[in-house]
């Protein structure tokens, strides 16, 4: 943590030119994407366009490979940094598919999870009562049942469940940069509008949001900012909400045809 | 033979290790010895010996009167007993220092229904029918058993009487400060007979002792036993064991083998379905850190109908320590509507550890359910990834991530005591335990 001074004039994170690839096939490509402090962004495309590569390289998956480019987050290096280091920055992933850890308890993890970051940030552990009440408010919220609290981490939950979990879990941990990675897939209706309430009491000045989805529905509910079309490992278009209504109704065809490399 | 060879055979010699059990028993010990000196020791081309290498028996003397005792080694022993660490709370408990039982109270025993006698006192009505000592699923050239034949010198003899079911668990604590010793259990449940038993070897810092156990358990008709075995001896120390397990018709033998201690551990445990819907649980985990050799070695045995048995096993290893599961299933012919399932899951910590595992079905008969499998890597990078992304730190991940594996297996223990100890004792073994023991709630 340096360079205090610069933090708040440059933007939140920056992207740039980044390349890389996983098990010698490329999948970014020159990717550009800057998100400024507090802003929503929204990051569509068809499947395979390198969306989920790119909030899982930022979150520090070490599978992939960066061969080009780089990442400023809050005008550092943040590929130089190791996966804790990133939470402990601020930043959160929300996972596509979150994990069923057999054996480790929700709470312990989301207390461990809390107090590393608070640790970083050079304040005291969090009191047991204090820590439990926020946990239960967080919890209603996402309308999540008591018997979460003494459950494994997303072991045997249904699929909202798990999303639900990510939220919550971010809603405890309050992070600077959330990327929530298809947090809107696999839920019905019910779910879609309790994790975007979820997502909405995050949002403020000093946050900020990069939704990954495929669908605009979940838009409705959590309006961006901004919205960026992903192919090819690239972004090819970017535009404010109007976009996403734009890319339902037409598909992503009549774009992803001006890119195709002759 | 080589000389080396014949120095740990020679040191077995009953001759050299008089037992005042009267002719019979003695005429016994020579034949086991004779019968041993045909055989020689195992080696890991005999059948059922294959883990660990036992050549460690080869280059010592194994008797107690060759070792010296060290009054530092005894005072561990006073102070364990008087600080009473180990005792649990609920339990009956019984100690056996060096080999010889201790005082404790027979009346609270007996009002349970509960007998427990010396090996030596009940020496002749045991004999002669030596036979009774072994359980029909011996075969007559079982090497470690002829020598602890040979060496024995007292034991516990434990019957509960017919339905009886004790309402406290029974703990044997075995404490060792130094030689050899050969302790010989023999626990009989009479029909609808309920015991729970925790069996627990502990040994002095630096002691070198040398433990050869063989227990014979006979589970009568709708009889339940649980028993429990707890393994943390010193790091200088060697526990070699034998356990057979008759269950009656409807009978129940649950076993839990935590292995965590010593320098080579070998638990070889058979179990024979002998009646109709006989049942057995085993689960087992050994943690071999630190060059540590720990083995697990099952044999059941369906040899009758609507059989049941279920084997959950689970292995670490870090720091050139080695481990193995060893787990055969025979279901005999006739053993109709058996089911077996067998599961061995192992964790390597660090590159230089190893674990071996062999799951084996042998079936004889049609009509029957098993399944088996056995699995051995690393941690999961998914899971790892996913704690690291929430800020955990690699040692406290990994670390948590070990515990949950190893949990698995000490959830499945009946005594919350015990359950917590175990618990306590497998962060203890994980980086971070101060962090990690905020987990055990």
């Amino acid at each position: 943590m340096t360079t205090h001074d610069s933090t708040h004039a440059a933007p939140l994170l920056q992207v740039i030119d980044l390349t890389a690839r996983i098990h010698g096939r490329q999948v970014l490509n020159g990717l550009n994407l800057t998100i400024g402090r507090g802003e929503v962004h929204a990051i569509m495309g068809p499947n395979g366009s390198g969306k989920s590569t790119l909030s899982q390289i930022l979150a520090g998956r070490a599978d992939y490979e960066v061969i080009g480019g780089q990442v400023l987050y809050e005008g550092q290096d943040l590929l130089a940094l190791a996966p804790e280091e990133r939470a402990r920055a601020g930043l959160f992933l929300g996972f596509q598919y979150p994990v069923e850890i057999p054996g480790v308890n929700n709470v312990y993890l989301l207390k461990a999870a809390l107090n590393a970051i608070r640790k970083a940030k050079g304040l005291d552990e969090v009191d047991a009562f204090d820590f439990l009440n926020l946990v239960r408010e967080k919890m209603r919220v996402m309308k999540m049942d008591e018997s979460f609290l003494s459950r494994a981490v997303n072991e045997g939950f249904s699929g909202g469940e798990k999303k639900r979990n990510e939220i919550l879990q971010m809603l405890v941990l309050e992070p600077t940069l959330a990327l929530l990675d298809e947090t809107d897939s696999g839920l019905d209706i019910d779910a879609l509008k309790i994790v975007s309430e979820g997502v909405n009491t995050l949002r403020g000045a000093n946050r900020s949001i990069v939704l990954v989805t495929h669908y605009q529905r979940l838009l409705s509910y959590i309006v961006p900012d901004f919205v960026h079309v992903l192919a090819g490992g690239r972004i090819i278009k970017s535009g404010d909400r109007s976009l996403a209504l734009e890319l339902e109704s037409r598909g992503y065809d009549w774009l992803t045809e001006q890119v195709t490399p002759a | 033979m080589s000389a080396v060879v014949a120095k740990g055979l020679a040191s077995v010699n009953p001759q050299l290790n008089p037992l005042s059990g009267g002719a019979n028993w003695n005429s016994y010990r020579d034949a086991a010895y004779q019968r041993l000196l045909t055989l020689g020791l195992p080696t890991p081309r005999d059948d059922g010996y294959k883990y660990p290498n036992l050549r460690v028996l080869e280059r010592r003397d194994l008797r107690k009167s060759s070792q010296e005792h060290d009054t530092q080694h005894e005072a561990w022993i006073k102070d364990t007993q008087a600080q009473g660490v180990l005792k649990l709370d609920s339990a009956l408990c019984i100690y056996v220092v060096n080999g010889q039982i201790q005082a404790h109270d027979s009346q609270a025993l007996a009002a349970q229904g509960l007998s427990l006698q010396s090996l030596k006192a009940t020496l002749p009505e045991v004999l002669p029918s030596t036979a009774d000592w072994a359980a029909p699923t011996d075969k007559p050239d079982d090497r470690l058993r002829l020598m602890a034949d040979c060496l024995v010198e007292d034991g516990l003899v434990l019957r509960v009487q017919a339905h009886r079911a004790l309402d406290r668990p029974l703990h044997v604590i075995y404490l060792a400060s130094a030689g050899g010793h050969y302790p010989r259990l023999r626990v009989h449940l009479e029909t609808h007979a309920q015991l729970t038993l925790v069996e627990e070897y502990r040994s002095a810092p630096k002691s070198e002792t040398f433990t050869l156990a063989v227990t014979d358990i006979a589970v009568d008709h709708a009889a339940q036993l649980t028993h429990i075995r707890l393994q943390d001896l010193d790091a200088s120390s060697t526990l070699l064991e034998e356990v057979r397990v008759n269950v009656a018709e409807r009978g129940v033998y649950q076993h839990h083998a935590h292995s965590f201690g010593a320098g080579l551990h070998r638990l070889d445990l058979g179990v024979r379905l002998g009646g109709a819907h006989a049942q057995t649980q085993l689960y087992g985990l050994f943690m071999a850190d630190n060059n540590r050799g720990l083995h697990l070695r099952t044999q059941v045995t369906h040899a009758a109908v609507d059989t049941q048995s279920e084997q959950t096993y689970r292995g670490v290893a870090s720091h050139r320590g080695r481990g193995s599961y060893d787990g055969k299933v025979i279901v005999e012919h006739g053993a109709l509507r058996s089911s077996s399932k067998q599961s061995s899951r192992n964790l390597l910590l660090t590159k230089d550890a190893e674990i071996d595992t062999r799951p084996q079905l042998e079936i004889y008969t049609d009509d029957v359910q098993c399944s088996h499998g056995a699995t051995t890597g690393t941690l999961d990078e998914n899971m790892l990834f996913y704690l690291l992304s929430r800020g955990l730190d690699q040692a406290t991940a990994r670390g948590l991530l070990t515990y949950a594996f190893a949990a698995d297996v000490v959830r499945k223990v009946p005594l919350s005591a015990i359950q917590s100890r175990l618990g306590q004792r497998v962060v203890g073994l994980l980086p971070d335990a101060a962090l990690l023991r905020e987990f055990l709630g």
